[in-house]
C-alpha cells in the first residue's frame, strides 16, 4: 500500500511541477516557446493518465472528512492526527478512571456484603472459582 | 452519494473501542442480565441458567452471570482467543497496546506547525489561504464531483492549434498565481548571533587586511600583522603616558619650589 501511495505522490509532484513550468512559460510567452508549451501539454495529459491509473489501486483508502476541512482552512493535516490522538488519550484516561472507580466500588461492596451475608459470599466466591477454573 | 458513509469519520466516537465482532455475544449477555429471571409458577424454586435448582432464598447474584465471565458451555460462551480480544478495555493504555507510541510522540511530543505550507513545503504558490477564497477547496470536490470515467487521450496536431498563444506577458490578475511566497527568515539564538557577528567582524577585518595586502598574503599572515600594529600602538600609548607623568612631576616640583 505504501508503495502505491508513494507512486501516486511522485506522479502528483511531477504533475504540479509540470504545471508550474507551464505557468512560467505562459506568463511571458515568446513565439519560440510554442513547441515547448506543446510538449508540456503532452506531459500534462500523460501525468493525468498516470494519476488516473493509480485510482484503481487505491480504492480501499479511507480519508476522514475532517482532514479535508483542515486542508481547506490552510491548516496542517498533521494537527488532525494530533487532535485525534489527544482526544483518544483523554477518553482512554476517562474510561480508565471509571473502571478503576467501579473496581473500588466492587471490592468495597464485596467487603460489606461479606460482613452481612458471609455464607452467601462464600458460596459466590466458590462458584466464581469454579467458573474461572473451567474457563481456563 | 454512495461513499458518504465511508467518508464519515469526523465523529471521534468512531475511533473509540466499540464492541468487537466477537463481543456481540457479551453485549447480548449483558442485556439479558437486566431481564427478569424465569420464575416457576408451579411452586418449584427458580432455576439458574446452568440448570442447578436453587432455593427461593438463594442470593440474587447466583442467579445471574457475572459480566465478562460467561458460563462455559452456555449459550454465550466465548472461546479463550476471543476472550483476550474482549478483555481489552479502557483500563489499559490503548495507544501503547496498539503500538502507536512512536506516532503519539511524533505528533504530540513536539509542536506541529500550523500552516499547510509546513506540511507541503515544495508546493508552489500560496497554499495557506482558505480554499473557499479561490474555489480550490477539497469540499467542493465532494459536493460537486468532477466528471470522471472518460478516457484521456493525447491531443492531435489540429487540437494543439487551439493552444497557440500570443506573445507577451499575461494580465496582472493572473500573475499572482505563479508568485512564490517570500522565504521565511530563520530566527537564530542571541548567542549564535553574537558568535556570528564576532566571526563576521573577524572575517571583515581579515578581509580588509587581505585587501591591504593586495590579496597576496594569507589570512594568518594578515592576523599577525594586525597584532603587531596593535602592540605598537599600545607601546606608543604607554610611552606617551609616562612622558605626561614625568611632565606633571616636574611641574609639581617647580610649583613647590
Amino acid at each position: 500500500m505504501a508503495e502505491k501511495l508513494e507512486q501516486l505522490e511522485q506522479h502528483l509532484e511531477q504533475f504540479i511541477e509540470n504545471t508550474r513550468q507551464m505557468g512560467i512559460i505562459v506568463s511571458d510567452f515568446q513565439p519560440q516557446g510554442q513547441p515547448v508549451l506543446n510538449q508540456k501539454i503532452h506531459a500534462m495529459i500523460t501525468g493525468m493518465q498516470e494519476i488516473d491509473r493509480c485510482k484503481a489501486q487505491l480504492q480501499d483508502v479511507q480519508v476522514p472528512l475532517e482532514v479535508f476541512e483542515y486542508i481547506d482552512q490552510g491548516r496542517n493535516p498533521q494537527l488532525y492526527t494530533k487532535d485525534c490522538m489527544e482526544k483518544s488519550l483523554a477518553k482512554n484516561e476517562q474510561v480508565k478512571g471509571k473502571i478503576d472507580a467501579l473496581k473500588k466500588f466492587r471490592s468495597q461492596l464485596m467487603l460489606e456484603l461479606d460482613k452481612v451475608f458471609p455464607e452467601e459470599i462464600a458460596k459466590y466466591k466458590a462458584a466464581r472459582e469454579i467458573v474461572k477454573e473451567e474457563h481456563t | 452519494m454512495a461513499g458518504d458513509e465511508r467518508w464519515n469519520y469526523g465523529n471521534m466516537d468512531m475511533y473509540l473501542p466499540q464492541n468487537p465482532p466477537s463481543s456481540g455475544a457479551i453485549s447480548q449477555n449483558y442485556n439479558q442480565q437486566t431481564e427478569p429471571l424465569p420464575h416457576r409458577t408451579d411452586g418449584e424454586p427458580p432455576v439458574t441458567q446452568n440448570g442447578q435448582a436453587t432455593h427461593e432464598d438463594s442470593a440474587f447474584y447466583l442467579l445471574k452471570d457475572m459480566p465478562g465471565i460467561p458460563r462455559p458451555g452456555g449459550p454465550h460462551h466465548v472461546s479463550p482467543g476471543a476472550q483476550a480480544a474482549v478483555d481489552i478495555t479502557g483500563s489499559v493504555n490503548l495507544i501503547q497496546h496498539h503500538g502507536l507510541e512512536h506516532s503519539f510522540h511524533k505528533f504530540c511530543g513536539k509542536k506541529v506547525k500550523e500552516p499547510l505550507s509546513n506540511f507541503l513545503p515544495n508546493l508552489p504558490g500560496f497554499i495557506d489561504t482558505p480554499g473557499l477564497q479561490d474555489g480550490s477547496s477539497l469540499r467542493s470536490l465532494i459536493e460537486k464531483p468532477p466528471i470522471v470515467g472518460k478516457e484521456l487521450y493525447q491531443l492531435s496536431g489540429p487540437q494543439l492549434q487551439g493552444f497557440r498563444l500570443h506573445p507577451g506577458p499575461i494580465p496582472e490578475q493572473y500573475r499572482l498565481l505563479h508568485q512564490q511566497p517570500p522565504a521565511k527568515k530563520k530566527h537564530k539564538n542571541k548567542k549564535h548571533k553574537r558568535e556570528h557577528s564576532k566571526t563576521s567582524e573577524g572575517m571583515s577585518v581579515q578581509d580588509s587586511s587581505q585587501s591591504h595586502t593586495d590579496g597576496g598574503a594569507s589570512s594568518t599572515a594578515s592576523g599577525e600583522k594586525e597584532k603587531k600594529t596593535k602592540k605598537q600602538k599600545k607601546h606608543e600609548d604607554s610611552e606617551k603616558k609616562e612622558k605626561k607623568k614625568k611632565k606633571d612631576k616636574k611641574k609639581k616640583k617647580t610649583g613647590s619650589t
